[in-house]
């Protein structure tokens, strides 16, 4: 597929005469976001979502059922529990440590609209 | 689907709840929507069987190290730390440390900036075709049988453990593995593996965690296990002046020379299964860095892996026996222990978590097979041979239904070993077989100008038929082992050892023998292939801590460390 040039896309498709290392605004803050923009462009394709995300939300959702089933454990202890050292309740703060671990990842490699 | 999965379940070693079926559920449906994510990613063939060579140094390193953290592999060291003691720790440390570093700083610029797209193409630019197609058909045929044989195992365990139903097991696992691999192709897999890795960290870590905490710390445990074992069962080397002084029956040559300099180093630097992972790295630094990054936590590995086993000695009130005398006593066998300490510890979730790891486990690994298989079949051994003359595009889809006929393949061969158990035992003394003599010659190829095309293919068949020779020699008349383990009183790890060292040696006598009435190859042609030839790019002017020689310093330093502690 054919992909329009940055500069002409960038510019509504009208071809824009620049001297080199200039940017659209010509202010030098948007120099970094034109860079990424372009870059992405050239590459044809969008952002991709970053597997440390994934893992983010594997380790938020189980932690958030570990903590859950650990929590309605404490309020409803069970005759038989089971396991040994049921004292140390683990499954509500080893389900609380990857809960907040998740939600660390996830909001750190969230996906990003480009402009 | 719940009523479903609980009309699977009949005995068991463990009860699943409702929220541990939700955890399980949720890893299937998060693979299988990372595979229908990246499947635009996969359109070309550098995108398709080389994660179009995108990948950072820690998604390559933990993608590296995760393909061989299976749960066969999890599950039968933590059986063989009960039935040895720490000495299968040597697995990971000695058995990995030294030959990740060597891929890291030796051979891996060679890989590399060959731009091979696997370890026969690399046998190919060095020694020429033959060589290439017997490295290529061999591993082919290996890899898509030990992918059957570990289905068929997960079943057997998830029979085992859960009492799923075999069936049920392998076509889950299959098709899902098939569906997220053939859209995504490499991608995909590297990105379960990452968090395959994760995911046992998070559902196995908590053993050791309460084991200890239950035993009352590491120098009680120490006390434990010497009253309920041996006292050797606690020292890495101190019981390996000989060969009946240590619970594995085996002498520090074997370790030092037979697993640390050959077995590990053929397996960590020339296995494709794991060097394929490294090959997707984004540049050279990262290629470099990335088996460094895998070493670390591959020092770290024994602690969810060895220590639930040595805990089990300690703390778990029944005797747990060989697989054989389980089978008829109907008691626990040594490879029970890791799920018997899931279910000690882990209550409603945890479990799940637990046993997520283990399919994750298992899953990745048959992904790993399974696209290692379809590019060596796709450029070693389709396009050479076959079709030489298709568009990228063709190749492409031609790795898709290879993927598919590769896990169908693997299936049947999970059947077949249902019906014939010792298959397994030879399909995994078949593919020890090739490994050795592989080292043997990729390392002559990439250290010394001298060795030919012919002295590469005939040192890697004699090599390997050595190996051959020798297992069929001891499995004819047991009392062989004393020439071949240089011991009667050698286990069968211990076997595997020095028939790894003797093939190893035989591959490079005869590969010299025959670089020295050959033609030597004009150096011309050997340029960014072998050492001295070639121009290895410099990492840079980066800083210390950005540097591959620095971390390969510290992961060297903890590594002696940690062998003296545990001395």
């Amino acid at each position: 597929m054919w992909v329009a040039p940055p500069s002409r896309r960038l510019s509504g498709g009208r071809p824009v005469r620049r001297t080199e290392g200039e940017t659209p605004s010509g202010q030098p803050a948007k120099c970094r976001r034109y860079g990424r923009t372009v870059r992405s462009l050239k590459a044809g394709v969008h952002s991709m979502i970053s597997i440390w995300f994934f893992i983010g939300i594997s380790l938020a959702v189980n932690g958030a059922l570990i903590m859950g089933a650990g929590i309605y454990q404490v309020v409803n202890p069970p005759a038989d529990p089971g396991v040994v050292l049921f004292h140390l309740h683990a499954n509500v703060w080893w389900g609380a440590v990857l809960f907040v671990l998740g939600l660390i990842y996830c909001v750190k490699f969230a996906p990003k609209r480009h402009a | 689907m719940m009523p479903a999965l609980a009309m699977l379940v009949t005995t068991q070693l463990v009860h699943l709840s409702p929220v541990d079926f939700v955890i399980i559920a949720f890893y299937f449906a998060l693979v299988l929507a990372i595979g229908f994510y990246l499947r635009g990613r996969a359109n070309t063939g550098e995108d398709f069987f080389m994660a179009g060579r995108e990948m950072t140094a820690w998604v390559a390193g933990l993608s590296f190290l995760s393909a061989n953290l299976g749960a066969l592999e999890l599950m039968g060291w933590a059986g063989s730390a009960y039935q040895y003691g720490i000495l299968a720790t040597h697995w990971y440390w000695i058995g990995a440390i030294p030959a990740m570093l060597f891929l890291a700083l030796v051979m891996m610029p060679f890989y590399y900036i060959s731009k091979t797209h696997s370890v026969p193409g690399y046998l190919k630019l060095r020694f020429g075709e033959p060589s290439r197609a017997l490295s290529a058909i061999s591993f082919a045929f290996m890899t898509v049988l030990m992918s059957g044989v570990n289905m068929f195992a997960m079943a057997k365990v998830m029979q085992i453990v859960l009492g799923w139903d075999i069936n049920f097991s392998i076509w889950v696992s299959s098709l899902t593995v098939a569906i997220y691999v053939t859209l995504g192709g490499l991608r995909s897999a590297i990105f379960n593996e990452v968090l395959q890795f994760f995911l046992i960290c998070a559902g196995a870590l908590l053993i050791p965690i309460l084991g200890l905490y239950e035993a009352g710390g590491w120098g009680n445990l120490k006390v434990q296990i010497a009253q309920r074992a041996s006292e050797q069962y606690v020292h890495l080397w101190s019981g390996l002046g000989s060969f009946t002084s240590n619970p594995m029956g085996i002498h520090w040559t074997g370790i030092v020379f037979g697993l640390g300099s050959v077995i590990s180093m053929g397996y960590w630097t020339t296995d494709f299964l794991v060097v394929q992972r490294i090959l997707a790295a984004k540049d050279i630094r990262s290629a470099e860095i990335a088996p460094i990054i895998g070493a670390g936590f591959k020092m770290l590995v024994p602690i969810i892996v060895i220590l639930p086993g040595l805990l089990g000695l300690a703390v778990l009130p029944v005797k747990l026996v060989p697989e054989s005398v389980a089978a008829v006593t109907g008691g626990h066998s040594y490879n029970d222990v890791l799920p018997l300490m899931l279910a000690r510890y882990c209550g409603p979730g945890l479990l799940g978590l637990g046993i997520t790891a283990l399919i994750a486990g298992f899953m990745s690994g048959m992904a790993g097979n399974v696209s290692a298989f379809t590019t060596v079949w796709t450029y070693d051994i389709y396009r050479p041979l076959i079709n030489s003359q298709g568009t990228d595009h063709h190749y492409v889809n031609m790795g898709r239904w290879t993927t598919v006929i590769g896990v169908l393949i693997s299936v049947g061969t999970a059947y077949l070993v249902m019906q014939f158990a010792s298959i397994m035992d030879y399909v995994q003394a078949l593919f020890s077989f090739f490994i050795a003599p592989l080292f043997g010659t990729v390392l002559l190829g990439m250290l010394w100008k001298r060795a030919t095309g012919p002295a590469g293919f005939w040192g890697l068949l004699c090599g390997t038929l050595s190996s051959i020779g020798m297992w069929t020699w001891v499995k004819l008349d047991p009392t062989a082992l004393r020439y071949v383990a240089l011991s009667p009183h050698a286990k069968a790890l211990a076997q595997d050892m020095y028939q790894a060292l003797w093939s190893f040696v035989v591959c490079v006598v005869v590969t010299v023998a025959v670089s020295m009435v050959t033609e030597p190859v004009p150096d011309s042609q050997l340029r960014g292939l072998v050492y001295g030839q070639t121009e290895i790019p410099s990492v840079g002017n980066v800083p210390l801590h950005q540097r591959p020689l620095f971390w390969a310093g510290v992961v060297v330093v903890v590594f002696f460390i940690l062998n003296i502690i545990f001395w």
